[in-house]
């Protein structure tokens, strides 16, 4: 094992303490902001026979819970079709949900338990069709990833090309980590979801959090080294 | 300190996840030992490829949220 000369006081115990949770900005946050009320009175009104109250909370997650599809699988035909079947499941199940107000990290371990077991090939077909809502500046790369345009505003043609070519080799790096430590890089450190809500999505504490984090960190660098 | 240790603690640094106390110590430890620096960097970097993350697709959101509203009332039903 390689060491390093650096100091090991004592001062610095790695492993025992706990840290503060930061909350991250999040593209989700405005949403948040602007589609008041909160998640658990949406839950309680829906419990309640308020279908409305659960279309607020699919308009709310619809995109978080394609984008973690999507980062999961590759494909954003199947990430559609995941989330609307996770929708559907939490709808069913909603009444099994003890923390109302964790709706959203409960949420989202569904669409990634969804995603992981899709990947394992135990798919199973939504009711709807949904590929046309793929916009259709949406092109399909000869690896079959579909690239669709970014988001917001002019992007450099050449910087899109960069980025389209670095986003592959990330997820082919991707794909080589184990299950857990991919969730755990795709949910925290690429759609930037607290470590809170990412132990809820991924059941365990958030020191694990933390550990797969690190773990996935340390292989994508060593994956990505000649691209970084 | 252990490569690991080391590479831990620097991740939480820049996660922003440490104590005050502590990011004084990483903060030290970086001043005075460049191969530190070197690290924190690449994971800096890898965090940028995080950030970039490549396109996400297009999609109408509008649409797709009334396509799953429906599909819940039908299971409803």
């Amino acid at each position: 094992m390689t060491i390093l000369n650096f100091p090991a006081t004592s001062n610095l115990p790695i492993h025992r303490v706990s840290f503060p949770l930061t909350r991250r900005a999040t593209e989700f946050d405005e949403d948040r902001l602007v589609t008041q009320p909160a998640d658990a009175t949406l839950v309680q009104r829906t419990l309640a026979g308020n279908r409305a109250a659960f279309d607020v909370l699919i308009r709310r997650y619809q995109r978080q819970a394609v984008a973690v599809s999507y980062r999961l699988l590759g494909s954003s035909q199947d990430a559609l079709e995941i989330t609307q079947d996770a929708f559907l499941r939490a709808f069913v199940n909603l009444g099994s949900l003890k923390k109302p107000e964790a709706f959203g990290g409960w949420l989202m371990r569904i669409v990634s338990n969804l995603s992981l077991n899709f990947r394992r090939g135990r798919k199973s077909r939504s009711q709807l069709p949904l590929d046309d809502l793929l916009a259709s500046s949406n092109k399909t790369s000869a690896n079959g990833h579909s690239v669709g345009k970014l988001a917001i505003g002019y992007v450099d043609p050449a910087h899109q090309l960069e980025s389209a070519e670095m986003g592959r080799h990330l997820r082919k790096a991707l794909r080589q980590l184990p299950d857990r430590q991919r969730s755990a890089i795709i949910l925290f450190a690429i759609e930037q979801m607290p470590q809170r809500q990412v132990a809820q999505t991924l059941g365990c504490s958030v020191e694990a959090v933390k550990w797969h984090v690190f773990q996935g960190r340390k292989r994508l660098r060593e994956s990505l080294k000649d691209y970084l | 300190m252990l490569c690991e240790e080391l590479d831990f603690l620097l991740m939480q640094y820049l996660d922003g996840s440490l104590p005050s106390e502590r990011r004084a110590a990483v903060r030290n430890i970086l001043d005075s030992h460049p191969e530190a620096r070197t690290r924190l960097r690449s994971y800096q970097r890898l965090d940028d490829v995080f950030r970039s993350k490549g396109p996400m697709p297009s999609i109408h959101w509008e649409e797709l949220a009334k396509r799953i509203s429906a599909a819940v009332t039908l299971q409803r039903s």
